[in-house]
Order: structure tokens, then C-alpha cells, then sequence
């Protein structure tokens, strides 16, 4: 009996001092005016989200030491996880924290813009938006930026096409990813507005991959023993695309077989530099990173005002970087031996086209 | 007396030829569903050759061939798991940290480490470790082993990631070109190598003390227990065995992928539990063996292959993997309406 009082205390009080913790009661090392920047990510074992905590750290490089504190937060797709995480970031730093999101889905973005705007944190968004969110109606949202999945989707398409043997005629596999997806979906819309362009060019089948190089693997192995000619293979993101040109490779149509795909991960350079893999798209997970968490210190420290900011300014594409053999060298000059250099003190910079909500 | 009186009563069966046809009865109707497994088998086999295009034909044989070859060898690890009442979730997570340091220890794009042949040895050891382990602290601090090894999952996940910081290496080592695209006998190798372990698996199930002890403990710990089983050493080894497998299955993942990253392990562990309980394998331990887990791979393996061929629409399929696996339970379920229930 008494043991297990004892217990029940102990646990109250180790709850109560956490409490205390959190909520900033127990003063640590508050002296100087530090700001923690959160850089809410997916999870750490993909290039391109590296990239984005990368771009935050970059950012944070180019002030004061001492300053800015960058910490990564990962959700792996999980929006009870994500929301969670930022809650707990922010009871951690009440008052001193702003947050870079690339939300698990959609529909988080809408609950996590009233987490933050109840609790006073400055925080931009990249990619995914809830239906019917605008951050022009709150005061703490920053702003959102998104590459344009369907523009990418259909760059690669176009480029795939003109590659054929006969350019802009042949038959095509796709490999989608992940299903209700926004990228996914974006990307597939893309291609198949290349498709309706392009009549000659012929789907033949479609497979999801779920992003996954593996699975991307064995349904190219099975397609291979359904469909005997084939011009190319449109993937949606680099790793399926390795995954894919791996079943070409054991059948010795590498490169005869043209496959194309989005992230810009070094496999893929390496596939384009060798024939492999005719194109692909760079997301810049720098440029978005590092300028989505200037956008926030910058609303921060009062540079700018968000509610004095016009739509375009707040809600806006960012440029994504194609690459295929033509300048692969002058990517891999800027992005890979260096990190992009980026003017953070002119916010405009990231900007490529402004976005409408309504759609594209 | 009484109990006489009745057993010798002219139109009755006794109580134990009663008992006996009951048991028989139970027999055939177990036959039957142990076989079923294997006529499913034959069946999509028959109709898949007459309906799909693209089916029947050399090319895809060995297609099945090397998309089974890595469920294989993830079943014939898990299975000793589950034959002992247990559950293994952490093969994704030491798949996909195998696969992941392997590259990195042969010659590779990221880093100048080259042990070439050596990294294999050493990649499966550290794999080894995690099941170990997780069969440490399952039967020490008794803990279940889900929670165990899904942490355990999570644990080899994070340092597959830690591992290569994120940016994937590419291998250059010519090794792994010339295993993944050599064969024997036109079998290629990676599928060999699946056969080997599959065999190997066969062998401890069959042939030695540690095999009967698995089946022992999954009929009755305590029996077994009680006989002089060493059962928590048993039941550590198992784990490390399936952990010894999804290593393999790791480094057989990046050798066709000629890239390591933990997501190689992804979604492995869905078609294996499924490979496992479409053949038959009780998940409540003690039932099944080595051919029902590789009927099971082989179904899983031929449906998927299906599937692709027929050009199935991709939103479907997943809700058709789900009907398969709820009525594969429901199938083994009432293989557990037995006379004596344990």
C-alpha cells in the first residue's frame, strides 16, 4: 500500500517538475534573447528533407553566434506526431521559437495554424495547405510556398518524350507514388496533361510504388515480361526511378529504355551522367529551408509585417531546378561540391510566381 | 458403475470411440485446411497461366523467383519467432539498417571504407545483434516481445539513417554487380543464396535440438519448460536467427538495389506476416513449419505478380492484399477448433 502511494507521489511530483520545465518555471540559460527555429521535416532519411533542415541551418549560419538555435523535427508522415512535436517545441521556448513546417498532410496545416496562432509563433509552411487556409487570415502565418508539383511532373514528361527514338512518340510505363499524396497527385496531374499534348505518346499501364525503389523494382521486373516494347518509363520521384532502371540494368535496357524522375537525389545525377536517366527535377530543399525560416525571423524580429504583406508576397512558388545532361555539371558545381549561396536579407529572391489559392 | 452402464449401453459408442471418431473427424478436417494452402497455390498457379498475359513464360518464372527470394528468407527468420508464441517487428528496421551499412563498407560513393566480400560477414553480425538483443530483454525483463521489437525496430531504423546521414550511398564495388546479375544453373545467384537460407532454416527446424525446442515452447512453455527446455535461451536464439535473416534480406536488398537505404526494409513486414498466415503458420505459435511459410511467399508473391500483369488498378489492390490476409486468418481460425484446446 505504501509502496504504491510512494509510487503515485513520486510520479506527481516527476509530472509536476516536468510541467515546470516545460513551461519555461525552472529559468535555465533564458538570459539572451536566443530564438529556437524548428524545422519540422518528414524524417531524416531522405536527401531532399535533409536538404530543407540544411536550408534552416544556412539561414541560421548567417547570424549573429549565438543567436539562432536550429532544431530538426521529424513526424514520419504522422500528423498526431508532427502536431505533438510543435506543441512540445513550443511549451519548451514559450515566447523565443518559430517554426519552418513541411507538414505530414494537408489537413494538419489548418490545426497547426491555431496552435500557433494561439500561441503568438511566427511559422511559414511548404508544399501541402488545407483546403480553404489562407494565410493572409492570420496574423502568426507567415507565409506558404510550394514547388509546382504539376509543372515538375510535366517538365520531366516533356523531356522523357523528346528522348524516345522517334521523339514525342512511343509507349510509356509510369510509376506513381504514394496514393492521396499531394505530390503524387500534382506530379500525375502534370504528366498526363504531357500525355494529352502529346497523342502519340501511349500509357500502357500504371503502378503505384508508394515512393518505395523496391517496389518500383519488382513491378518493372513484371512489366518487363508483359510488355515487350517500351520506350520509357516516367517515374515520380528519383528513388523509384534507381529502382526501376535497376530491373532495366538485368536486362541490359539501361538507357534504351529512357526513365526520368523528381528530387534531384545524387543516385540520379549519377544515373544521368551515365545514360541511364534522361532528366529530373531538383525540389531545392535549401532555397525553401533556408528562406522559409528567414520569412519567420524576419516577422520575428518585426522586419516585416506580415498583415501588411500582399497576397503575392505571402503565398508563392518557388523555383525548382531541371536538370538533365545538358547541365547536370552546373548543378552539381552549385548544389553538390557547394551549398547554394543565398541573399537572405532580400526575402523576394525565393519567389517564382505568385500562387492562387482557388488552384494553379 | 454407472459409467458402465452407459458404456455398455448397445446403440451408443463408448466415450473413447466416441473421442476417437472426434479426433478423426478433427483430423481430416485439419488435413484439409493444411492442404489448402497448396491447392490455393495450384489453382492461382493453373488459372493465372490460362487468364493473365504474360504469366507463363521463362522470363516471369524467374521474376517470381527473385521477388520471392526476399520475402523468403524474411519468413524463414520470422517464422521461429512466431512458431514460439512470439512476434518479430523489427525486421523492417534491421532489414533496412543492414542494407544501409553494408554499402557503406564496401567500395561505395560516399566514403573510401572498401572490405569488399567482408562487409557482408560483418553487416549480418551486427544485424544478429539487434534480435539477440531484443530476445535479451523480452525474456529478461519480460517485456512483449511486439513492444520489444518494435522499439528495436525503431532503434536499427534510426542508426540505418544515422548511418549515412541521409544522403544514400550508390556501390561501386564490382562484387555486388556480379552477384546480383550472376546466375547458375540460369537461377541467379541472390536467388540461390535465398534457397540456401531458406534450407538452412529447413535444417534447424527439422534436425536439430533448438527446432523441436521452438515447437515445444509454442505447444506449452510450461510443458516445455518443465521437461528441461532451456526456454528463454531458445527463444533468444530464435530471435536472433530472424534477425540473422532480415540482415540477409537487408544486404540481398541493397545488392539488387545496388543502394542502401533503410527503406529497403519498408513494407517487408506486411507481406511477410501475410506470406507466414496464408500458408498456414498459426500466429498463436506451435503450428506450421518451412513449406507452409514458403506456399505462403509463393501465393503472396504469384498474387502481387498477378496483379501488376492484369494491370489491376493500383487503388484496388491494396484493398484486395487486405480481403486476402482477413480471410487467411479466418481460414486458420478454425484450424484452432480442436478436441483438446490448450
Amino acid at each position: 500500500m505504501f509502496l504504491k502511494k510512494g509510487a503515485l507521489f513520486s510520479c506527481a511530483f516527476l509530472f509536476v517538475l516536468a510541467l515546470l520545465a516545460l513551461s519555461g518555471w525552472i529559468p535555465a540559460e533564458a538570459a539572451d534573447k536566443k530564438v529556437y527555429i524548428g524545422m519540422c521535416i518528414h524524417s531524416t532519411d531522405n536527401e531532399y528533407w535533409n536538404q530543407e533542415a540544411e536550408g534552416g541551418k544556412e539561414f541560421a549560419k548567417t547570424l549573429p553566434e549565438g543567436v539562432a538555435e536550429v532544431q530538426v523535427l521529424t513526424c514520419d508522415g504522422d500528423d498526431e506526431k508532427q502536431l505533438n512535436g510543435i506543441k512540445a517545441f513550443i511549451a519548451s521556448h514559450p515566447g523565443e521559437c518559430i517554426l519552418y513546417v513541411d507538414p505530414s498532410n494537408a489537413p494538419n496545416t489548418a490545426v497547426i495554424a491555431e496552435v500557433c496562432e494561439d500561441a503568438g509563433v511566427y511559422w511559414t509552411s511548404v508544399w501541402h495547405l488545407a483546403k480553404g487556409l489562407n494565410p493572409m487570415n492570420y496574423k502568426y502565418y507567415v507565409a506558404h510556398q510550394s514547388v509546382d508539383g504539376v509543372k515538375q511532373g510535366y517538365d520531366i514528361a516533356i523531356d522523357l518524350f523528346r528522348n524516345f527514338k522517334t521523339p514525342n512518340k512511343g509507349k510509356i510505363l509510369a510509376l506513381q507514388g504514394q496514393l492521396g499524396n499531394d505530390s503524387a497527385v500534382e506530379r500525375y496531374e502534370g504528366f498526363q496533361k504531357a500525355l494529352k499534348e502529346n497523342p502519340d505518346v501511349e500509357l500502357l499501364d500504371m503502378q503505384v510504388a508508394d515512393w518505395n525503389p523496391q517496389k518500383a523494382l519488382n513491378i518493372t521486373e513484371t512489366w518487363l515480361a508483359k510488355f515487350n516494347e517500351v520506350d520509357g518509363i516516367w517515374c515520380a520521384n528519383d528513388g523509384m526511378a534507381l529502382g526501376a532502371i535497376q530491373a532495366l540494368k538485368a536486362k541490359g535496357l539501361n538507357g534504351k529504355v529512357k526513365v526520368c524522375g523528381v528530387d534531384g537525389v545524387s543516385g540520379a545525377l549519377e544515373a544521368i551522367e551515365a545514360g541511364d536517366m534522361v532528366c529530373t527535377v531538383a525540389n531545392n530543399g535549401y532555397l525553401q529551408g533556408g528562406y522559409g525560416a528567414a520569412y519567420t525571423y524576419a516577422a520575428h524580429t518585426g522586419k516585416i509585417d506580415p498583415s501588411k504583406m500582399p497576397a503575392e508576397k505571402r503565398l508563392f512558388y518557388t523555383e525548382g531546378y531541371f536538370v538533365n545532361k545538358d547541365n547536370l555539371a552546373a548543378y552539381r558545381k552549385d548544389f553538390v561540391e557547394n551549398r547554394p549561396v543565398y541573399d537572405f536579407d532580400n526575402l523576394d529572391f525565393a519567389i517564382a510566381r505568385p500562387m492562387a489559392l482557388d488552384g494553379k | 458403475m454407472r459409467e458402465e452402464s452407459i458404456c455398455k449401453a448397445p446403440q451408443a459408442k463408448t466415450i473413447a470411440e466416441e473421442f476417437v471418431d472426434r479426433i478423426n473427424a478433427e483430423r481430416r478436417r485439419e488435413h484439409l485446411v493444411r492442404t489448402a494452402p497448396l491447392i490455393v497455390l495450384i489453382a492461382l498457379a493453373l488459372l493465372g497461366s490460362v487468364f493473365v498475359e504474360g504469366f507463363f513464360g521463362l522470363a516471369n518464372l524467374r521474376n517470381l523467383l527473385n521477388q520471392s527470394s526476399i520475402p523468403l528468407v524474411l519468413v524463414t527468420g520470422l517464422a521461429f519467432v512466431i512458431l514460439v508464441g512470439s512476434i518479430d517487428l523489427s525486421i523492417e528496421g534491421v532489414m533496412g539498417f543492414s542494407g544501409s551499412i553494408v554499402t557503406l563498407m564496401v567500395a561505395n560513393s560516399k566514403n573510401a571504407m572498401d572490405l569488399g566480400f567482408w562487409a557482408i560477414p560483418i553487416t549480418i553480425a551486427a544485424g544478429t545483434l539487434f534480435g539477440a538483443l531484443s530476445g535479451l530483454l523480452h525474456v529478461k525483463l519480460r517485456i512483449p516481445s511486439f513492444i520489444v521489437t518494435f522499439g528495436m525496430g525503431s532503434v536499427a531504423t534510426g542508426l540505418g539513417v544515422l548511418s549515412y546521414r541521409g544522403m544514400p550511398a550508390t556501390v561501386t564495388d564490382p562484387l555486388f554487380a556480379s552477384i546480383a546479375q550472376g546466375s547458375f544453373l540460369h537461377i541467379p545467384y541472390l536467388n540461390w543464396i535465398a534457397l540456401l537460407v531458406f534450407g538452412a532454416g529447413c535444417f534447424l527446424q527439422n534436425s536439430t535440438a533448438f527446432g523441436r525446442a521452438v515447437y515445444a515452447i509454442g505447444d506449452n512453455e510450461a510443458v516445455a519448460r518443465s521437461n528441461g527446455i532451456r526456454v528463454d535461451r531458445v527463444k533468444i536464439e530464435a530471435f536472433a536467427w530472424c534477425a540473422c535473416c532480415a540482415a540477409i534480406a537487408g544486404v540481398l536488398g541493397a545488392i539488387r538495389l545496388n543502394r542502401g537505404e533503410v527503406i529497403i526494409g519498408k513494407d517487408n513486414l506486411f507481406t511477410t506476416i501475410t506470406a507466414l498466415v496464408v500458408g498456414g503458420v498459426s500466429l498463436a505459435g506451435g503450428s506450421g513449419g518451412m513449406f507452409r511459410a514458403l506456399v505462403g511467399v509463393v501465393i503472396v508473391t504469384v498474387i502481387q505478380n498477378c496483379m501488376i500483369l492484369i494491370g489491376v488498378d493500383p487503388y484496388k489492390q491494396e484493398a484486395i492484399k487486405g480481403v486476402i490476409i482477413i480471410l487467411a486468418v479466418a481460414l486458420s481460425v478454425s484450424r484452432g477448433r480442436r478436441v483438446v484446446v490448450k
